[in-house]
């Protein structure tokens, strides 16, 4: 049987590209959790990375530049019932988007968050973003990056998020593997996918990342705080860890409002609400 | 008959408590009041005063000058005198006395050890004032205080209605209520608005003087099977609300201008993606910060014409608290009609008013919401030459899969960038501008039919502007007001019916450069002769209109 999430559209990314392993571990994730298009929401800012919805059979919100977060989570209060996905850049989420992705895990948002780490603008051509390396030289930042480079998953962990991850485009039985426990996981489940830009990123490449990335043993304990933090300092030459680096189990955003007995989308509702509390007004 | 009470202090001497119990009374008195804080942008001291303008039919604007003025400390004793109308009262609780001030001090009201006796004494002496009984006092009691509290502050207001009593003062006769009033501020009744529409979501960013609405409906969220979230900027209020709105539950969002400003971007978005949003800005004075509790008309352009592109919207202006209920009421059904977003104008001015209003009818009030339910073979969500009734969002049906998108896209929600593509999105949006203004609701004219001048108002001011055409023509003028509270769309015809020869056009708005004055020159081509403008942050009066309207008949 055909994957039902596979739409035969062409896409504009480039050949050789990360964004066709994310694409197609997603695709295979979700087949393999019987799910149906009917049930997936996937939502995306704006870049190369957040053109991803367009790509796939399932319902879609392609937002603006780093507002998918909140959108997400309007969509998610109103039908909770939608498994929902985030994918979108590393400048759409820790850049222009990174007020959003704080508090929306300060919510604890029930999503499944993909990050697209090209550290690189992709879309825009190759200026630097919030995970370039201090002084790496872009086509816009000629004399190098002149901040210190954002460490999202240190920057997850500390401030309570839930599921926090990192994996390789270029492994997708790593990234199948990790897809699949952010789905199972109840609350925000943070992925930071590395993947190369093979047009705009001639440091961070396919071979650099391979050299560097390593699995995170059998032996760790995910739920260790304090050595998930020390394991999210690793990034470079001293090898970069995949898997998932931290997970605690918190009450997700809408499990912490007890007066909705249903999904928003399926009260049914009247004007006449407003009666007792016009009462109140007399 | 109309009577002006004023009552003046620091911040923090209990401004809001004798005004709440002087409301009380006079709606129980069956009475209509608007009540309008005039407070600066602080939590202790400063210079606030609350106007309270009570009569036997509906108020629309404040009066400035008192025919009682309650001065709770030394400052407003002498700031009164400028105040007051002929004839006024002032009661101060300082010992002070001379022509036309009672003090409110005696050994009794001193023995009362409480912070707020004198306070108390005053609204003792306003119930006296206005010809209360004494028993009208027995209700003042606060549930959130102590008993104790309670019974020194009703000993207070009867030791300040005695003494009031005693004292000479006009009379005016009261007439019995004649049905059930409701009291509320517009804020409420926008938020009311939206709980009568089935609202299921409110997202907004904590900002003066918007922040009632959220107030309200988080109070209410239980008992109206609402979720409302305090949104981490503005920016993320109004994505929320587009992300819940186009997974079928109607949410809005509510901010003043500086908020407005953020949401900019997710404005164009809503109504690129089709989305039935509905957002209410409550303005005050800009640019910037400006003066966060006062209030101004300036945002009128900027709403219409916020973000870049050109796309279909909607803009309505309420012109009184009771309209500010039924507008937001009819806001959700045209964002889903035509799905596009519609924008509530409101102002300071009137989201803080209070007033007591007829009850609000929801007999005629249908909640309809244009969505195809079953489900359509290659169902097109954009299709370009269907614009009512096929919405779908998702989970509406088990097979449909639905793409909300924020480019140009086809008629299923991917982006393209064909030529055909993007001049038939482009003439969608256009249309809908033409179509939606058959659902828009005629300015209203009041005043004589004859008229030598037309005043032409918009929003709160049209509720002002309203009360300043009776006085005129009580003063043997021929006025009439057009009052708008459908903004925009504009129909070109709009002004045909009412211009007449010979007739001089004037324009009154809270703001210097006559922002609706330039949209009805733009659309229609007619222009003001003059203008009557306010913008020093406080709201016109109808005496204030007058006086101005005086000036250029006599011109
Ligand atoms: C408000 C706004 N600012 C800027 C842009 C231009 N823009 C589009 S995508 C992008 C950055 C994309 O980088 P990233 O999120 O890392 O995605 P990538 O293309 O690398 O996948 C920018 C700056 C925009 N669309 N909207
Ligand atoms: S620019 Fe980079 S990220 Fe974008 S499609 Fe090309 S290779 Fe991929
Ligand atoms: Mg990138």
């Amino acid at each position: 049987m055909n994957n039902p999430f596979k739409l035969n559209t062409k896409t504009t990314w480039c050949p050789g590209c990360g964004n066709f392993s994310i694409l197609e571990c997603l695709n295979q994730t979700l087949e393999s959790l019987s799910l149906t298009p009917q049930d997936v929401l996937v939502v995306s800012g704006i870049g190369q990375a957040a053109k991803l919805p367009h790509y796939l059979h399932a319902h879609g919100m392609n937002t603006l530049h780093g507002r998918a977060v909140p959108a997400a989570m309007g969509a998610h209060v109103a039908n909770p019932k939608l498994k929902l996905i985030l994918t979108s850049g590393d400048g759409d989420t820790y850049g222009e988007g990174g007020n959003h992705l704080l508090h929306g895990i300060r919510r604890n948002l029930d999503i499944v968050h993909m990050v697209h780490d090209n550290q690189v603008y992709g879309l825009t051509k190759g200026q630097g973003s919030p995970t370039t390396a201090f002084g790496q030289v872009t086509r816009l930042q000629y004399d190098g990056m002149k901040s210190d480079p954002l460490n999202p998953m240190a920057f997850a962990i500390s401030i309570g998020c839930g599921f926090v991850a990192r994996s390789f485009s270029g492994d997708p039985e790593h990234l199948k593997s990790v897809l699949k426990a952010a789905m199972a996981y109840k609350g925000y489940a943070l992925i930071d996918i590395l993947q190369p830009c093979v047009s705009f990123n001639q440091v961070n490449t396919f071979k650099w990342y391979k050299d560097r990335v390593f699995k995170l043993p059998e032996t760790y304990d995910p739920h260790d705080k304090v050595r998930a933090f020390e394991m999210a300092q690793l990034f470079g030459d001293e090898g970069i860890p995949i898997g998932i680096l931290y997970e605690e189990t918190k009450t997700d955003f809408l499990g912490r409002f007890n007066h909705l007995e249903k999904p928003l989308v399926q009260y049914d509702r009247s004007p006449k609400a407003v009666e007792s509390l016009l009462d109140e007004l007399l | 008959m109309k009577k002006t009470i004023v009552i003046a202090g620091a911040a923090g001497e209990g401004i809001n408590t004798a005004a709440q119990f002087v409301e009380r009374m006079v709606k129980e008195k069956g009475l209509y009041f608007l009540s309008y804080k005039n407070y600066m942008s602080r939590v202790r001291g400063g210079y606030n005063f609350t106007t309270l303008t009570v009569s036997d039919i509906p108020v629309h604007s404040i009066c400035e000058e008192a025919d009682f003025f309650l001065a709770l400390n030394d400052e407003a004793t002498q700031s009164a005198r400028a105040h007051m109308a002929p004839n006024g009262m002032i009661a101060t609780t300082e010992a002070r006395t001379g022509e036309g001030i009672v003090s409110l001090k005696s050994e009794a009201l001193a023995a009362i050890k409480n912070k707020n006796s004198g306070t108390m004494a005053g609204v003792g002496a306003i119930a006296a004032y206005l010809g209360f009984d004494k028993e009208n006092l027995s209700h003042l009691e606060q549930a959130k205080w102590s008993e104790a509290i309670n019974q020194q502050n009703a000993e207070a207001a009867a030791l300040g209605y005695d003494l009031f009593k005693a004292v000479e003062h006009p009379a005016w006769q009261l007439k019995t209520p004649e049905k059930p009033q409701i009291m509320l501020n517009g804020n409420t009744a926008v938020a009311l608005g939206a709980i009568a529409a089935g609202a299921g979501f409110y997202c907004a960013y904590p900002m003066a003087p918007s922040t009632g609405i959220m107030a309200y409906l988080m109070k209410k969220q239980k008992e109206t099977h609402m979720l409302v979230e305090q949104a981490e900027d503005e920016i993320a209020a109004m994505m929320a609300a587009i992300g819940a709105a186009s997974n079928g539950v109607r949410a809005m969002t509510g901010t003043s201008g500086g908020g407005f400003s953020l949401m900019v971007e997710a404005l164009g978005f809503a109504a690129v993606s089709e989305v039935p949003l509905v957002a209410c800005n409550v303005q005050r004075p800009g640019p910037a910060t400006g003066l966060p509790t006062r209030t101004e008309q300036a945002d009128l352009l900027f709403t219409l014409f916020a973000s870049q592109g050109e796309f279909a919207r909607i803009v309505l202006a309420p012109t009184s608290v009771s309209d500010a209920f039924y507008t937001t009421f009819r806001a959700f059904n045209l964002a889903e009609k035509y799905q596009v977003p519609v924008l509530i104008l409101t102002d300071q001015y009137l989201a803080d008013s209070t007033v007591t209003t007829d009850r609000f009818n929801t007999e005629a009030l249908k909640i309809e919401r244009y969505v195809q339910a079953a489900p359509i073979d290659d169902y097109k969500r954009y299709d370009f030459e269907s614009y009512i009734g096929n919405r779908k969002y998702p989970g509406i049906d088990s097979q449909s899969v639905i793409m909300t998108d924020s480019h140009v896209h086809d008629v299923y929600g991917h982006v393209s960038e064909a030529k055909d593509v993007t001049i038939a999105l482009k003439k969608k949006m256009m249309h809908k501008m033409t179509m939606i203004l058959s659902d828009l609701n005629q300015p209203e004219l009041v005043g004589v039919s004859d008229y030598t001048h037309l005043l032409i108002a918009w929003g709160s001011t049209a509720g002002v502007v309203r009360e300043a055409v009776q006085l005129l023509n009580d003063n043997g003028q021929k006025t009439a007001a057009l009052c708008f509270s459908d903004i925009y769309p504009m129909a070109e015809n709009v002004l045909d019916d009412y211009m007449k020869p010979g007739i001089t056009l004037v324009n009154v708005e809270g703001n210097a450069t006559n922002q609706f004055g330039k949209l009805l020159r733009m659309e229609t081509g007619v222009k003001y002769t003059h203008s009557i403008n306010r913008y020093d942050g406080r709201p016109f009066t109808a005496k204030g209109i007058m006086q101005s309207m005086e000036v250029i008949i006599n011109e």
